[in-house]
């Protein structure tokens, strides 16, 4: 079936065309080139004067695992008064913060994203994250496991194990978790919170192992860069939303050694000590130095005003947090002595100065890097904000006016404090499009999406061109997965399952036999057991690629583009 | 005084929400757009006839265990319902009053913080109860319920009193932090499980629970003043004052134990 798009004007920044007025045509699922004249066109829609982009792609959002349904089961108060009925299309759910999880999918698509990616999946749970994502449909999803927390890394960090030897474990991780990339929690700090060590800066000692946050960065960086996964690893940095925390990410990016690095949800690692009240914005030296380092990318956590509930893995800080608990409960809790998970619900304020301050910490950010291919719109779905306020962060950052009416709502010390002001820069559409999708395409190594090039598979969004922002990008007018019309101004009009993303480095299989030990020693389930098969994720071994039918796609390792 | 009628024309097949439903939210409304108002998936069209205006009193006619949320949020005016109500009725209220003539469903009046409730039917468990991801239940205002109470009445219950002429059914005051029951016919088994303070008056109990220690006759004082502050406010609807000699229980010991039951019989 041929489809073609009239006249839209089209932001892909992958293929350098910005703001353009083309004709784009997809068949099967993918964007072809333009056919002969006078074949026959199966399907046209007329899109002058809208906005066409690819699909949105979501980097950093906690969709499944363990500590979402946690949050769900903590906040009772979070489902009442925000039901979804069902309808003829769509199943019922709930949820403010942490939406059940066909509302979480109906709710991006509805909002003209395509894909999103659950950044914290802990090799214990990877089972039940991937069957979570695999019940949020319309969505392309994909898992970043977590390593450098766990016994076995760290032992054979400690025992100056073969750097191969690692490699594999890290390839071997990756396979048995179906994941699409690696990230780290607090490097050694979630270990070092079990040996009752509560606060660990990038060069401070594990009381037990003896080795430093520095090095597990490093040693995770050069392996995933030698096995060749796109994403490079995921950094959720030391002294997570500690005042002070900005020197400990400076350092992280100065001792990158050239590695390729995202650090992810910076603003909570932005934080300075200056001033009256010990608590200052870091944002201007932070963006200085990842304007200069050229291998470091970052999605910033954008906090938003209002009830969400803050979901990490982070066992050591979400610890330390649990006093700003609202409402006043939370769960810090070791899972399979893997790793940790701390769910802790938040009110952020508009009147507080702390909250105000953050706000105005992540739009600096926003606002002082350069280079939008390097930095990716998040709010860390649901630590900042759920992610269904992109459109107003959006908004926040295209219309300078209505950036600086907000800021003059917040604490009069808060505005005192940030520089947010003085930034007169407005984002474009097409640096929007550049956060929003090319980008992350190109930073999560998935090189048919993100973009309208022809072999790119037609995930489309067409939004109206609104000069209110937040109304433009609240409700697309179309959007379409895999050439499928999957929602109409704003409504899903047709529900998909959407695929799973992952990358399979090569390894040596020789590894299984210290880890078969390992687990017959110390886990609770054996090694065959905690692997995850391709049958347990998908419906049918359906040879697909575009996610037709919610099945696996493995994106290809090797030199990063 | 003006009234708003709202007749019931036949029974909802599914519960419907009618927190909408209250003075304050229908003010400078005219019929024509509360009959537009959407309550869940349908309208106030699709369920009542609409009638009468607006004041500050608002009469149902006909009623329905599936009318949910029932003058949830009232503050101010009066809410009078012709026939029975689902879950949820006056949770939230601040003041005004709400008059059922009938039976109510489960969680009466939580959360409510002022204003007279009166059931003259029965009423469901959790009557003044916390739902899941409450801190308290009731925290304030008087409930008279002229039947039977459920199960777990004034679970979480912070302040308040709830007055039953029947019987309150198992558990009732569990995890109370404070606030008054009193029933003039008695409470069912085990009733204070977890009761941290708060006060538990009746005639006589089916099971007493053993974390609660028995004090012998005593004559406090509050006793007097709690029968006279009930009948100020309550007027007709008020209960028999209260004996000066009771039998205390303390509890429950299993917490901090700084509730009662206080047996009148």
């Amino acid at each position: 079936m041929l489809i073609k798009f009239t006249g839209g004007t089209v932001y892909d920044p992958m293929n350098g065309v910005n703001g353009e007025v083309r004709d784009i045509y997809a068949k099967d699922g993918r964007i072809v080139a333009a056919p002969q004249p006078g074949t026959k066109i199966d399907a046209e829609y007329s899109l002058s004067g809208r906005v066409v982009m690819a699909g949105a792609i979501d980097p950093h959002s906690h969709i499944g695992g363990g500590k979402v349904t946690i949050g769900r089961m903590l906040l009772p108060e979070d489902h009442m008064g925000h039901e979804v009925a069902r309808t003829d299309l769509t199943r019922s759910g709930c949820g403010h913060a942490v939406p059940s999880t066909m509302t979480t999918g109906y709710r991006y698509a509805e909002m003209g994203y395509t894909a999103a990616f659950e950044p914290a999946m802990l090799p214990a749970n990877a089972r039940q994250a991937h069957l979570e994502m695999g019940d949020t449909p319309m969505i392309d999803k994909g898992a970043f496991v977590m390593l450098g927390n766990d016994d076995f890394f760290l032992r054979s960090l400690a025992e100056k194990k073969d750097f191969s030897f690692i490699k594999d474990y890290i390839a071997w991780t990756m396979h048995a978790s179906q994941a699409l990339a690696v990230k780290i929690v607090n490097p050694g700090g979630i270990s070092a919170f079990k040996f009752n060590q509560r606060q660990m800066d990038l060069d401070e000692k594990h009381v037990h192992y003896g080795f430093t946050p520095r090095e597990i960065i490093l040693t995770l960086a050069r392996g995933l860069k030698e096995l060749g996964v796109p994403h490079p690893i995921h950094i959720h940095g030391c002294n997570l939303g500690t005042p002070g925390s900005l020197h400990s990410t400076l350092a992280t990016i100065r001792g990158s050694e050239g590695l390729p690095i995202h650090l992810t949800h910076i603003q909570f690692h932005s934080y300075g000590t200056e001033g009256d009240m010990k608590f200052s914005s870091g944002a201007p030296q932070i963006a200085e130095l990842v304007n200069q380092y050229k291998n470091v990318s970052i999605d910033i956590g954008q906090i938003m005003f209002g009830q969400t509930c803050t979901a990490s893995g982070d066992s050591m800080r979400q610890y330390g947090n649990t006093k700003s608990a609202n409402p006043k409960k939370w769960v810090v809790m070791d899972i399979e002595c893997d790793n940790g998970c701390g769910v802790v619900p938040m009110k952020y304020r508009d009147k507080s100065y702390v909250n105000a301050l953050q706000w105005a910490i992540g739009l600096e950010l926003f606002l002082l890097v350069n280079d939008p291919w390097r930095i990716f719109l998040t709010t860390d779905h649901p630590n900042g904000a759920p992610f269904y306020y992109y459109p107003h962060l959006i908004r926040l950052l295209m219309d300078r006016t209505f950036r600086n009416e907000m800021l003059e709502k917040l604490h009069p010390q808060a505005q005192a404090a940030t520089i947010l002001k003085s930034l007169d820069r407005e984002y474009s559409l097409y640096e929007i499009a550049i956060m929003t999708r090319a980008g992350p395409a190109k930073s999560l190594g998935l090189r048919d999406r993100g973009h309208l090039g022809t072999g790119a598979i037609a995930d489309i969004t067409v939004y109206a061109d609104d000069t209110d922002r937040e109304a433009m990008f609240k409700t697309p007018l179309f959007v379409f997965k895999a050439g499928e019309q999957i929602v109409r101004n704003g409504r899903v009009v047709k529900v998909v399952s959407g695929a799973t993303h992952v990358a399979r480095p090569e390894y040596d299989r020789a590894i299984e036999k210290p880890l078969r030990e390992y687990f017959d020693r110390y886990h609770t389930v054996k090694l065959d057991n905690f692997r995850l098969s391709d049958q347990e994720i998908v419906e049918s071994n359906c040879g697909h690629t575009g996610g037709e039918c919610g099945c696996v796609i493995v994106q290809p390792c090797g030199p990063r583009i | 005084m003006s009234t708003l009628n709202f007749k019931l024309r036949q029974a909802p097949v599914a519960t419907v929400d009618l927190s909408a439903l209250i003075p304050a939210k229908l003010a400078g409304l005219s019929t024509g757009d509360i009959e537009e108002l959407p309550l869940g998936a349908l309208k106030v069209a699709d369920l009542f006839d609409v009638s009468g205006t607006l004041g500050d009193a608002i009469v149902i006619s006909g009623g329905s265990p599936l009318l949910d949320y029932v003058g949830a949020g009232l503050d101010g005016g009066s809410i009078t319902v012709e026939g029975p109500v689902g879950a949820y009725a006056g949770r939230g209220m601040r003041s005004g009053r709400l008059d059922i003539r009938g039976d109510a469903g489960a969680y009466l009046a939580s959360n409510a913080r002022g204003g007279i409730i009166h059931v003259t039917g029965s009423a469901g468990s959790f009557a003044g109860g916390a739902r899941p991801g409450d801190k308290f239940g009731m925290l304030g205002g008087t409930v008279v319920v002229e039947g039977d109470v459920g199960e777990r009445a004034g679970e979480r219950m912070r302040r308040g009193t709830i007055i039953a002429r029947g019987k309150f059914g198992a558990a009732a005051g569990s995890r109370m932090v404070g606030g008054t029951l009193w029933t003039e016919t008695g409470f069912g088994p085990r009733p204070g499980p977890l009761l941290r303070r708060g006060t538990l008056i009746g005639p006589k109990v089916d099971d007493m629970l053993p974390t609660f220690a028995d004090c012998g006759r005593v004559d406090p004082v509050v006793l007097r003043i709690l029968s006279r502050s009930v009948a100020q406010t309550l007027g007709a609807l008020a209960p028999k004052a209260l004996p000066i000699i009771v039998h205390k229980f303390a509890g429950d010991q299993a917490t901090i134990g700084k509730g009662e039951i206080l047996l009148t019989g």
